[in-house]
């Protein structure tokens, strides 16, 4: 055993952590009525404090609390939809695909700010392994608040770059503004909108590609095929698939699930 | 979700994996019960099954690696919360030599802490490392060297005899 080796050996688990560890999990398993974690101290009560102050000043209300204004759509291939309210909280997650939905139950997202929200799904899909230096993640927004959408599009932006500067890693992002058709047609299509206008795009030069046979790809194998077909590539007219499939039977399309 | 059972599989299979990585990260103890809660729990909700043992524990090391980190970047610590430092970790009991070789790896930076550990302590390649920390493979060459630099001049060149 190296030296480095034996040196670490010493550094064990306490029996009380472990203990702990457990007695936590069960009472989440169980669903027991305790609080889920221990309290992350003054920053739950500062928030919570913060929170309840704007509502009772901002003339909270039940409905306009729980009415989207904006929408994220999130795309790397985990392809996540955040509903966002008029104070800038996430009211609901929803996934498009298993990858999606994995990641979502991993992660909290609901009445968090989206600019936590935004952090929290690309830390997520860094660590399962989804983004890295050589993939892209996309993200749309569509809301009717025309006044908020220009910030909204900034503090994503820098969110995004914040969460992959932190992993040390450069992949490509894109951060831009849809309209409600391109998302209301995405979302029929159980799609994000960035991935509904990538097909878009490669139906121009190949007309017989289909949002079925592309849903499960990422956004950057279908602009490389368009761009392939820019290129001059050959494009199999026969109704054959348009991309080949991928070798992981986990990424076939499922309907996305509520969170 | 998974069952209790499995739960306390979990636990007693790779506490002290994610032990030794928050020891690489984590200078106080209720961080350390924090980050155990969120690997722990995130294992319990995930869905998708792993391929084997080995995905398994890499998948726990990559998930307790970014929930320090996680813990880093929060609010309260980027400001300094003075009493949390009250309340450290705890002293192990081992030999003179190990404690040595141990503060020189915590002296390290702290990117580099995960790739030695990784390295020497659970045996993955550069290459497994690159994937497991998501990271290019010519950046974790360039890390574990520079980090095998910094401990020798710590500690002579024959920290990693066997």
């Amino acid at each position: 055993m190296n030296k480095i080796k034996s040196a670490f050996e010493s550094i064990q688990a306490e029996d009380a952590l472990k203990a702990n560890t457990l007695r936590f999990l069960q009472a989440e398993i169980q669903k027991a009525p305790i609080p889920k974690k221990r309290p992350a101290r003054l920053k739950i009560a500062f928030m919570s404090a913060a929170f309840a102050a704007l509502l009772f000043f901002g003339g909270f209300s039940y409905n306009s609390y729980f009415t989207t204004t904006a929408f994220l759509d999130f795309d790397v291939n985990p392809s996540i939809e955040i509903s966002v309210n008029r104070f800038g909280r996430v009211i609901e997650a929803y996934a498009y695909n298993s990858e999606g939905r994995q990641i979502l139950s991993e992660i909290r997202l609901q009445h968090k700010t989206y600019q936590d929200a935004t952090r929290l799904i690309v830390d997520a899909v860094v660590a399962d392994g989804y983004l890295r230096d050589d993939a892209m993640i996309s993200v749309t927004l569509q809301t009717a608040e025309s006044d908020k959408e220009s910030q909204i599009l900034a503090d994503v932006e820098s969110n995004v770059r914040l969460a992959v500067s932190e992993h040390h890693i450069t992949p490509q992002s894109e951060v831009f503004a849809v309209s409600a058709e391109v998302r209301n047609e995405a979302y029929g299509q159980d799609i994000s909108p960035a991935k509904y206008l990538a097909i878009l795009e490669l139906q121009k030069v190949a007309p017989a590609a289909t949002v079925d046979s592309c849903r499960d790809h990422t956004i950057g194998e279908i602009r490389a095929l368009t761009q392939e077909h820019h290129d001059g590539a050959s494009y199999r007219e026969s109704g054959e698939q348009v991309l080949p499939k991928g070798d992981d039977s986990d990424r076939g399309h499922h309907g996305g699930d509520h969170h | 979700m998974k069952s209790e059972s499995e739960a306390r599989r979990a636990v007693e299979l790779y506490a002290d994996t994610v032990r030794r990585v928050c020891f690489l990260h984590m200078k106080n103890h209720s961080d350390v019960e924090d980050v155990f809660q969120d690997v722990f729990l995130k294992y319990v909700l995930r869905i998708a099954p792993f391929d084997s043992y080995e995905h398994e524990k890499a998948w726990l090391i990559r998930v307790a690696v970014n929930a320090c980190k996680d813990v880093h970047k929060s609010f309260f610590r980027r400001k300094g919360l003075s009493l949390e430092e009250l309340d450290s970790e705890p002293s192990y009991d081992m030999p003179e030599d190990s404690r040595a070789i141990l503060d020189a790896v915590l002296a390290l930076p702290e990117k580099y802490r995960d790739v030695i550990y990784l390295f020497y302590y659970e045996g993955y390649s550069a290459v497994e490392i690159a994937g497991l920390l998501g990271k290019n493979e010519n950046t974790i060459y360039t890390w574990l060297s520079r980090a095998k630099g910094k401990l020798k001049d710590a500690l002579g060149g024959d920290f990693a005899d066997e």
